[in-house]
């Protein structure tokens, strides 16, 4: 499917009939304003790495182009100015006109013009013939009644899997799309867990609100090492939602799955290599629950470039009004320090309370938490009487997990009910 | 006050390390006893600044030590690493648990155990433990039970001048935003220079319903002017129509930077008159990845929609670079003006300050391939359009926001 727009140029083949005459009539109208170049004159990618969703009502097909490609689209090189385009076609088949918000794709985007001036080297005088270029290539915000656009949008390079958003919005609706693109040359981690083979049928447990609570105060404290015979970072998290809305809520919250090790082909080739002290060695490393490594990795990358957030996640046998639980462990990096191999690693913050309310706060400014709650199940550990980690790092806790129910609509942070089962966390120091 | 002595001795006695860890220690422990003790504000001068605010049952009392206080306190320059603590109290006078969201006062706040770990070679290692103990313990809790008080430091990133920042304080199903400025010594943002109550007299004001706009924005006004007014500079491509508190909340919300009176960075801004006055306010961003910014520059307008005053505005992309770039040659604003324009309504959009926005007529349009010079020798081209934004004192889910398609009027 993807490679025949690519070939058609203009119009997919599924389709129907109806739709391509509309189609190609909206062309012929936009060709008779003034961004003629927007169907007629587009640039695509020179590559077959075309992804498409499809919503009600709207089409969005992506591309990214690799560092080398965009130096045959655009004439010259933007990665090394930490310029990413993204190609991007907006189909609306509704009546209605549309809105596409570049700042769901980075809210640092550049503009055309901008792009053309950081990739001339900021030359004291603007190229008027390269500027129209790149204004012409970019794309458009509005979207009108069965129109296509189609175009570029400038942003920051994302090394390995580029994650983004496309947000797209009429006078009635919202579409938000999750685009998850591997990009050549850069290295590639993107990981995808066979989610229907980790259960079979039978283990499967769809659990009330009661016992939601009870079986997740029951799940193991905390992650191990492969063994499972060391215990590490306490397992304070739970999230609860659908797979696709747990994935848009932490992109739209900055998280994206960039330089992750984990679970799959690359952290066995790396584990056959070292043996027993792999923790020492990868500063994102896998853990153990359930006797597997995570199945989700996720990072945020915070002001500077040592200080991350790690977060891991497990899918539990556990549903709750059809949606998958998930239980997981969240780290703050607050620096970077030296092992006794001279071998650097991130010194977390001991403080995991504070990072797992972070967490909570994070998603619920990214507008994807409808409610929250606390079970105990992790054990407390008091400042003067630390745990630690796999790796030796020492932590304190109230001992509690934070279970967040994710919000497939967008949920402002007055609306967020707060599933008091009489548990409440020591968030508190009497003045 | 015995620390604040031990805070200079110490200064002093920077030769010798081992006496200074020592100090340390002492300092350490006599401040967070001088100064989070429950006879606080009587102690620190910048607890005695705090500003006060009250939503329902919660009030706030908010403070910014300046870098030499935050000095006299810790016996750490924090500021010159670019964190700035803030001092907050919340006080629950109601019946349920209320939490503080760290994230909206700075998305990107320290931690407190980061900030210790920042500073972790400074002490003498018996005292590394104590000043851990001291920024986790004088840390804000974040819940705070009914009936209660809490206070503590936020670690925040420093910025220049008057802190503004948003507290937002939620219950089950509830949430109380407070937006606060405190000012900072030496500091003065430029539309504090600016008598907004004089500008217009009673006969000048003009007021309409909101629906009714479009048409007084539409023949009044077009372009920034140069001082002489016979010059035609930028186009004004943004009208915010909102309280004043609404208008700095979205500013605010949004990123961007106050800039001070006379400040090099506007002078630029400060060349473009209307109604024969130099900007009311002008306010910056830089991007997070390079030296480039966004600028806006707003005017008061003598309309009164509802109750909302009106702006009229201009936004653009200032392209250059680094100091030294701009050094070599003047401001480099990129021409594609409406670019500009839609980024702010996203920021609006995205920051969760937009009720509604429409698109109205402008200064008309000017073709990419003939752009239009303002008086300065920039070039810009547009759809000639202008962007309205109603903004919000209260945060507004994205999917809340009106869009208002205003029909085309007849002279069009």
């Amino acid at each position: 499917m993807t490679s025949a727009i690519r070939r058609a140029g203009v119009v997919p083949r599924s389709i129907t009939t109806v739709w391509i005459l509309i189609s190609l009539l909206a062309c012929a109208i936009a060709a008779g304003q003034s961004r003629e170049l927007a169907e007629t004159g587009q640039i695509e990618p020179p590559n077959d790495r075309f992804h498409s969703v499809t919503q009600d009502g709207v089409r969005v097909t992506s591309s990214v182009p690799s560092s080398s490609e965009t130096i045959q689209i655009f004439g010259m090189g933007l990665y090394a100015r930490n310029i990413q385009p993204v190609w991007l076609r907006i189909e609306n088949l509704t009546d209605d006109d549309f809105w596409f918000l570049p700042t769901g794709v980075d809210e640092a985007y550049f503009t055309p013009i901008e792009t053309s001036y950081r990739g001339q080297n900021r030359v004291p005088f603007l190229d008027w013939i390269i500027n129209r270029d790149f204004h012409a290539l970019s794309m458009d915000m509005h979207i009108g009644p069965n129109e296509a656009r189609s175009g570029y949008v400038f942003t920051r390079v994302d090394q390995g899997t580029k994650s983004f958003n496309v947000d797209v919005i009429s006078q009635d609706e919202q579409f938000r799309m999750s685009f998850f693109v591997p990009v050549p040359g850069l290295k590639i981690d993107h990981y995808e867990v066979a989610w229907e083979s980790l259960y079979d049928e039978s283990e499967i447990r769809d659990v009330g609100l009661d016992e939601l609570f009870s079986s997740i105060e029951s799940l193991p404290c905390c992650v191990t090492n492969k063994n499972g015979k060391s215990n590490g970072d306490p397992l304070n998290l739970v999230i609860v939602g659908d797979i696709y809305d747990a994935y848009y809520s932490f992109l739209r919250a900055g998280w994206d799955e960039t330089e992750t090790i984990y679970g799959g082909s690359l952290w066995k080739t790396l584990g056959s290599a070292l043996s027993g002290s792999e923790y020492r060695y990868s500063p994102v490393s896998a853990l153990y629950v359930f006797g597997r490594a995570q199945d989700v990795a996720l990072q945020k990358a915070r002001t500077s470039i040592h200080n991350r957030n790690h977060l891991r996640l497990w899918l539990t046998p556990l549903r709750y009004e059809g949606q998958p639980v998930f239980v997981g462990q969240i780290s703050r990096d607050i620096g970077v320090r030296f092992t006794w191999k001279s071998v650097t690693t991130h010194k977390i913050d001991p403080d995991v309370d504070e990072t797992r309310e972070y967490l909570l706060e994070d998603l619920a400014y990214a507008q994807s938490v409808r409610g929250f709650g606390y079970t105990g199940g992790v054990g407390a550990a008091s400042f003067d009487s630390p745990r630690t980690n796999l790796t030796g790092d020492p932590y304190f806790s109230d001992g509690l997990r934070l279970i967040i129910f994710l919000s497939a609509e967008a949920t402002d942070i007055s609306e967020i009910e707060f599933v008091d089962r009489g548990t409440h966390p020591i968030l508190e120091r009497p003045e | 006050m015995p620390e604040i002595i031990l805070t200079k001795l110490l200064r002093e006695s920077r030769a010798g390390v081992l006496a200074a860890g020592a100090l340390v220690a002492l300092v350490l422990s006599g401040c967070a006893t001088a100064v989070f003790a429950p006879s606080l504000p009587g102690t620190s001068e910048f607890v005695q600044r705090g500003i006060s605010q009250t939503k329902n049952a919660v009030e706030i009392t908010a403070s910014v030590p300046s870098a030499k206080e935050v000095e006299l306190l810790t016996g750490i320059d924090m500021y010159a690493d670019g964190i700035q603590p803030i001092w907050l109290r919340v006080e629950n006078n109601g019946d349920q648990s209320v939490r503080v969201a760290l994230l909206s006062i700075d998305e990107n706040y320290f931690s407190p155990l980061e900030v210790a770990w920042i500073y972790r070679k400074q002490f003498a290692s018996g005292s590394r433990s104590d000043m851990e103990r001291w920024f986790v313990e004088n840390s804000l809790p974040r819940r705070v039970p009914p009936g209660q008080s809490r206070s503590g430091f936020v670690f925040t990133h420093a910025s220049v001048g008057t802190k503004g920042f948003n507290v937002d304080v939620y219950a089950d199903r509830q949430s109380m935003n407070f937006t606060f400025f405190v000012p900072l010594p030496g500091f003065r943002p430029d539309y504090m220079d600016v008598d907004f109550l004089e500008i217009y007299g009673a006969e000048e004001v003009v007021r309409i319903e909101f629906p009714v706009l479009r048409e007084h924005i539409d023949r009044a006004i077009c372009c920034t002017s140069d001082v002489s007014g016979q010059l035609s500079g930028d186009p004004l491509n943004v009208v915010i129509v909102g309280t004043p508190t609404a208008i700095r909340r979205s500013l605010l919300r949004g990123g961007w930077q106050e800039t001070e009176t006379g400040s090099e960075l506007t002078r630029l801004a400060r060349s473009h008159y209307h109604r024969g006055r130099q900007p009311d306010g002008t306010f910056h961003m830089a991007r997070p990845d390079g030296g480039e910014r966004k600028e806006l520059r707003l005017w008061l307008t003598p309309i009164i929609a509802g109750t909302e005053s009106v702006w009229v505005g201009h936004v653009s992309y200032d392209m250059k670079g680094s100091l030294f770039i701009r050094e070599l040659s003047d401001y480099q604003v990129d021409p594609d003006v409406d670019a500009a324009r839609m980024f702010l309504l996203q920021n609006f959009w995205y920051s969760q300050s937009l009720r509604g926005f429409s698109m109205a007529r402008g200064v008309g349009a000017a073709d990419i391939g003939a752009p239009r010079k303002n008086f300065v020798g920039n070039d810009y081209f547009t759809d000639g359009k202008r962007v309205v934004l109603q903004v919000s004192e209260e945060p507004v889910a994205m999917d809340e926001t009106e869009i208002i398609i205003w029909e085309p009027l007849g002279n069009d």
